[in-house]
């Protein structure tokens, strides 16, 4: 009769822990995906109106002279077959673009790695709430497209799982932020695996430089991976190609 | 559950608003252990962040 009891116990208090543990993962796993969808939807709305206000205020930070190329430069375009013969000016400054800094919690841009087909829209801050919305941006970092190192985090599993394929990105691969500047395309230097106190991946760097942190390894927070990528192109690459260019030649 | 029922005190409108009660308290208690429980699956991959994991 005891026996039997205490079966009983143990059976019910199994099949709790079971019941638990499967709405824990369909919690986790289903249900915070659908929340990140539907805040992922409402930023969309949104981020129209953010990017528009912050384009008004852009503003010219900084300024270098080119010592080369302030002449007229002749292109010929040839594909079309025809000999028209274009004039057009060389820049004759590379110039520092600045945008406002956007609002905690507020969308300021999109993200997209077509290599692994991510295409989220990009919050400020990195605080739990809005990393529930999707991929954040660490205020105290530059923002993307400036030079220095700016760095977004995101969930690797949950809410959303915007970088579940982070690990399958390789040198070489494209990463494009988009932010009231405009496009700004990174390619993927360096893919790292760290302590989470390992701060030292967010240190500002010469250049201009996107840190993507994300959880290591999936379905864990034991650690992190880390994807560095180098800016290619975008509005402030001549400043800073410009910039760098000049502190080797000085270095040298 | 029926034991549950019957060990409430009060009418039956009020024992049915104490399980509605219990059900809610127990499921806003079951999102904040998930969502704890749910930091050491993914805490968002930020940096700088205490880590109390080994």
């Amino acid at each position: 009769m005891r026996l039997r009891r205490s079966l009983r116990v143990v059976g019910w208090s199994s099949v709790t822990v079971g019941v638990l543990l499967v709405a824990f993962f369909l919690y986790q796993l289903v249900f915070t995906n659908v929340l990140t969808a539907r805040s992922q939807k409402l930023a969309e709305a949104q981020l129209v109106s953010n990017m528009a206000s912050a384009a008004k205020q852009i503003e010219v930070v900084d300024t270098i002279p080119l010592t080369t190329s302030t002449s007229p430069t002749t292109t010929t375009p040839g594909s079309t077959g025809t000999t028209t013969t274009s004039t057009t000016l060389a820049p004759v400054e590379a110039v520092l673009y600045s945008e406002p800094t956007p609002d905690e919690g507020a969308p300021f841009g999109t993200i997209q790695i077509p290599s692994i087909g991510l295409d989220k829209v990009l919050f400020e801050g990195v605080d739990v709430a809005t990393l529930k919305k999707g991929p954040g941006h660490m205020p105290w970092t530059p923002l993307p497209g400036q030079p220095g190192n700016a760095v977004i985090s995101g969930h690797r599993t949950t809410y959303g799982a915007p970088f579940f394929n982070l690990d399958k990105l390789e040198a070489g691969d494209q990463i494009i932020v988009t932010t009231a500047l405009g496009d700004s395309t990174y390619e993927v230097r360096e893919k790292l695996i760290v302590r989470p106190t390992d701060v030292s991946v967010t240190e500002p760097m010469p250049g201009a430089w996107l840190t993507l942190t994300t959880c290591n390894p999936k379905y864990s927070a034991r650690e992190r991976l880390i994807i560095q990528a180098q800016l290619i192109s975008g509005p402030n690459y001549l400043y800073v190609e410009t910039e760098r260019e000049q502190t080797m030649g000085g270095a040298s | 559950m029926r034991r549950l029922y019957h060990a409430l005190p009060g009418p039956p409108a009020a024992k049915v608003l104490q399980i509605i009660i219990l059900v809610v308290v127990v499921l806003v208690g079951l999102g904040f252990l998930f969502e704890w429980a749910g930091q050491f699956l993914d805490n968002g991959g930020t940096m700088a962040v205490v880590s109390f994991l080994p």
